[in-house]
C-alpha cells in the first residue's frame, strides 16, 4: 500500500442487502411512488386513448431513444458497476416521482411570479426559474434516497454521477413523452404523429445530450462526493453537494431561459448554434468532472489489482489496458483483428477476462482477506481438467446452508473471489490457446479519414442522408475491418443512429400521412 | 487496503435515526413541492378587476371583458388567460392554426371520448362576433360541471374558449347572455399571425 487516500469507500463485507423493510427510506419511496404512478398512468392512459397513433409512436420512439443512454451509462459505470435494481429505481424516482410532483409545483411558482413581479415577466422568465429549481431539487433528492436505501452502494463520486444520471434519464423520457403527445393534442390536427417526430427530434437530438440526464449526473456527483469523503470537513462536503446542486440548477435555468432565443437572427441554423452554445459547455463540464472522478476510482480499483500483476491474473500491460475505456477497447480491437472467427472468439475472451479483472479488482476492494485467498487458488496448476472440477467443487460450496450465518457469509466471499479467479484462469487459458497471451492493444496508425467520417456522422443529426455518408467514409477509412478503429466505430455507430433515426421519422409521417 | 482510511465515525447515513431523519426530510421537500407551493400561491392575492377592460388573449386576439369579470393572473399561462365572469370560469387560449374551426372542433370531440365524466351534449350552436368571423360552440356537461366550448378560427389564428359553471347546472342565464356579447367583441390583429 502507498498509504494514499482515495474517495472510495468500498461496499463493506457485513453490509446487508439493500432491500430491508425496516429502512424507512425504502418506505417513503413507496409512499411517493405509488401516487405518481397513479397519476402518471391517468395522463396515459387519456393520452392513449385520444391519440392511440401519437402516444404509441412517442412511447415507442422514447423507449428506444433510452437504450443507448443506458448502454453508455453501463459502459460508464465498468469498474463497480451499481446494481440494476437501485438503477431502475433511481429511474423510477425520476420519472415517476420528480416528474409529477414537478407539474404543480412549477405552475404555482409560475402564478407567484405573475403575482408578485407581473405577468409579462412570468412569462418570459418563468421558465428558467421555477422549473430549474423545482426539478432540480426533486431530481437531486432521488439520489439522496438511493443513499438512504443502500449507502454501501454508493461507493465513489462516479456512482453519484450514475445514479444521477438515471434519475435524470427517466424524468427526461416521461417529461419527452408528454411533451410529444401534448404537441399533438396542441396542433388540434387529430391523432397525428408528425408532431410527435418532431418533438423526438428536437428534444431527442438537437437538445437530449445536455438536459435533464447530464443536469441530474452532475447534482449526484456532489452528493456522492459528500457522501463518500467522511473525513473531509462537513462544511466542505455540504459546500461541494450543494453547489453541485446550484450548477445543475444554473444550467437547467440557462438552457430554459429566453437567452439566444433568436438564433442570434440567423433563423433555424441560428437557434440549433444557440442551442449548442447553451447547452455543450454544461456536457463538457460534467464530461470533464465525471472523467476527474473516473481516474480516481480507477486509480483506486487498479491499486487493488496491482496486487496480482504479473501473475496468470493479470499480465504486465493489461493493468494500463483495463482502466482506460480507450485501452480496453484498444485491447478488444486488437484481439478482434486476428483473422476469421478466431479474431471474434478472441474479442470475447478478452472482454471476459476484462470483466473478470474488474471483478476481481472490487471483490478485493470489498473483502481483505481476497489476497490470501487467490493466492490458494493460484497454487494448483490451471489445467482443464482441475479448471472444471474447481469450478464445480466451488458451485457446490455457495450452495450449502448448513454453516453458522457468519462462517456462511465468510465462505460465499472466499467462493466468490476463487471462482472469479478460476473463470479468469479460464479465460486467460482460452487466450493463449488463441495466441494471445496479453490482452492488450497496439499503437495502430489512425486512417485520416476517420476524424472526416466522424464529422459527417455528426452533421447526420441536422441533415438527413449525411449519416450513409458517414457510414461508408468509416468502412473505406478502415478497408472494411471497422474495430481497427475507435474514430471509425464511433463515425459508423452514430451514422447508423442517425441514419436509422432519420429513416424512422420518414416512415413514420407517411404512415401518418396515409 | 481500503483507500478510505482512518476511523471515521459511523456515518448518518448508515444508523437507522439517520435513515428515518433523511427519508423523512425527503418527504417532507417533496410533499413541500407538490403541495405547499401550489397552496402558497393559492394564498398569494393576484385577481385584479377587469371588467369592461379590453384583454388581450395572446396572438393579438382581444375582446372587451363584460362587468364583473376578475382576472387570476396566477392561472395565466403563455398565450391562456383565465378569467371568472360572475359565477362562471372562463379559459381562453390561442394557437397559430391553418386549418378550419370544423377540423379544431371535431379534434376537440375527439379528445373529450377519452376524459372520463365529460361529455357533449351533442348540441351545436353557430356564433359569429361582431366583426363576422365565424365560430362553433359546443355545449358539454359532467357531473360536476356544465359549459360550453367556443372556437373561432381566422386569418391562421386560432381561439377557443372554454365557459363552465362553478356548480353542475352551470353557469346562470343572465351570465351567458352577458358572456356571448363578451365574445362578440373578439377582434383579430388583421396584421398577424
Amino acid at each position: 500500500m502507498t498509504g494514499e487516500t482515495y474517495d472510495v469507500r468500498p461496499t463493506p463485507p457485513d453490509s446487508t442487502q439493500w432491500f430491508d423493510p425496516r429502512n424507512p427510506a425504502l418506505w417513503v419511496f413507496i409512499a411517493l411512488a405509488l401516487p405518481g404512478l397513479w397519476l402518471l398512468s391517468g395522463s396515459v392512459r387519456i393520452a392513449f386513448t385520444a391519440y392511440p397513433s401519437a402516444a404509441t409512436a412517442a412511447a415507442v420512439l422514447f423507449t428506444a431513444y433510452t437504450v443507448p443512454f443506458i448502454i453508455v451509462l453501463r459502459r460508464l459505470d465498468y469498474l463497480e458497476r451499481e446494481p440494476p435494481v437501485l438503477t431502475a429505481m433511481a429511474f423510477g424516482w425520476g420519472g415517476v416521482v420528480a416528474s409529477m410532483a414537478a407539474v404543480d409545483g412549477g405552475h404555482a411558482v409560475q402564478g407567484m411570479l405573475a403575482k408578485l413581479v407581473s405577468p409579462t415577466f412570468a412569462a418570459t422568465w418563468g421558465p428558467a426559474i421555477g422549473p430549474p429549481a423545482i426539478e432540480e431539487v426533486l431530481k437531486a433528492l432521488g439520489v439522496v434516497l438511493v443513499v438512504l436505501l443502500a449507502r454501501a452502494h454508493v461507493n465513489s463520486t462516479v456512482d453519484g454521477f450514475v445514479y444521477g444520471a438515471f434519475v435524470g434519464l427517466g424524468f427526461q423520457v416521461v417529461e419527452d413523452f408528454v411533451y410529444a403527445v401534448g404537441a399533438t393534442a396542441w396542433s388540434r390536427g387529430g391523432d397525428d404523429i408528425a408532431p410527435v417526430i418532431s418533438t423526438f427530434i428536437v428534444r431527442g437530438f438537437l437538445t437530449g445530450l445536455w438536459s435533464h440526464t447530464v443536469f441530474t449526473a452532475l447534482a449526484g456527483g456532489g452528493i456522492a462526493y459528500a457522501v463518500v469523503n467522511t473525513r473531509l470537513p462537513m462544511a466542505r462536503r455540504f459546500g461541494v453537494a450543494a453547489g453541485a446542486v446550484g450548477a445543475a440548477i444554473a444550467a437547467h435555468a440557462l438552457w430554459n431561459s429566453p437567452l439566444l432565443r433568436d438564433g442570434f437572427g440567423f433563423g433555424g441554423i441560428g437557434i440549433v448554434g444557440a442551442l449548442f452554445i447553451k447547452g455543450l459547455p454544461v456536457f463538457l463540464l460534467v464530461w470533464f468532472l465525471f472523467s476527474r472522478a473516473y481516474r480516481t476510482e480507477a486509480a483506486y480499483y487498479g491499486e487493488q489489482l496491482a496486487q496480482y500483476d504479473g501473475t496468470p491474473l493479470v499480465r504486465p500491460g493489461e493493468l494500463t489496458a483495463l482502466l482506460s475505456y480507450r485501452e480496453r477497447e484498444a485491447a478488444r480491437r486488437h484481439a478482434q483483428s486476428l483473422k476469421g472467427r478466431k479474431g471474434t472468439r478472441a474479442a470475447q475472451a478478452v472482454r471476459r477476462l476484462q470483466h473478470l479483472q474488474t471483478r476481481l479488482s472490487v471483490l478485493s476492494s470489498r473483502y481483505p482477506e481476497s489476497p490470501k485467498w487467490v493466492l490458494e487458488t493460484l497454487q494448483n496448476p490451471p489445467t482443464h481438467q482441475w479448471l472444471q472440477s474447481e469450478r464445480a467443487r466451488l458451485g457446490g460450496l455457495a450452495a450449502r446452508r448448513e454453516l453458522p450465518p457468519a462462517r456462511r457469509r465468510e465462505q460465499l466471499h472466499r467462493v466468490a473471489v476463487q471462482r472469479c479467479v478460476v473463470d479468469l484462469l479460464a479465460q486467460r487459458s482460452r487466450l493463449e490457446h488463441l495466441d494471445l497471451p496479453v490482452a492488450v492493444g497496439t499503437n495502430q496508425k489512425r486512417s485520416p479519414m476517420a476524424p472526416w467520417a466522424l464529422g459527417l456522422a455528426v452533421l447526420g443529426v441536422l441533415v438527413p442522408g449525411a449519416g450513409a455518408f458517414a457510414i461508408v467514409a468509416a468502412l473505406m477509412a478502415t478497408r472494411g475491418h471497422l474495430p481497427s478503429d475507435g474514430l471509425a466505430v464511433a463515425a459508423f455507430a452514430v451514422g447508423a443512429l442517425t441514419t436509422t433515426g432519420w429513416l424512422l421519422a420518414f416512415v413514420l409521417l407517411r404512415l401518418g400521412a396515409g | 487496503m481500503h483507500g478510505a482510511s482512518g476511523a471515521s465515525p459511523r456515518p448518518f447515513t448508515d444508523t437507522f435515526g439517520g435513515r428515518l431523519t433523511g427519508s423523512l426530510a425527503v418527504l417532507g421537500v417533496v410533499l413541500a413541492i407538490a403541495l405547499g407551493l401550489p397552496a402558497l400561491n393559492l394564498m398569494i392575492p393576484g385577481i385584479e378587476d377587469v371588467g369592461g377592460a379590453r384583454v388581450e388573449l395572446g396572438h393579438g386576439v382581444w375582446f372587451t371583458a363584460p362587468e364583473n369579470t376578475s382576472r387570476d393572473v396566477g392561472h395565466d399561462r403563455p398565450n391562456t388567460v383565465q378569467l371568472t365572469v360572475d359565477d362562471a370560469l372562463v379559459t381562453a387560449t390561442t394557437r397559430a392554426y391553418q386549418r378550419s374551426a370544423q377540423d379544431f372542433a371535431e379534434a376537440v370531440r375527439e379528445e373529450l371520448k377519452s376524459r372520463p365524466g365529460l361529455q357533449l351534449t351533442g348540441s351545436e350552436r353557430s356564433f359569429a362576433t361582431a366583426a363576422g368571423v365565424p365560430g362553433v360552440r359546443l355545449e358539454f356537461h359532467s357531473p360536476s360541471q356544465e359549459g360550453y366550448l367556443l372556437i373561432l378560427v381566422h386569418n391562421g389564428i386560432a381561439v377557443d374558449v372554454t365557459v363552465s359553471g362553478n356548480g353542475r347546472r352551470g353557469p346562470e342565464d343572465g351570465t351567458y347572455a352577458r358572456l356571448d356579447d363578451a365574445l362578440a367583441t373578439l377582434t383579430f390583429d388583421e396584421a398577424r399571425p
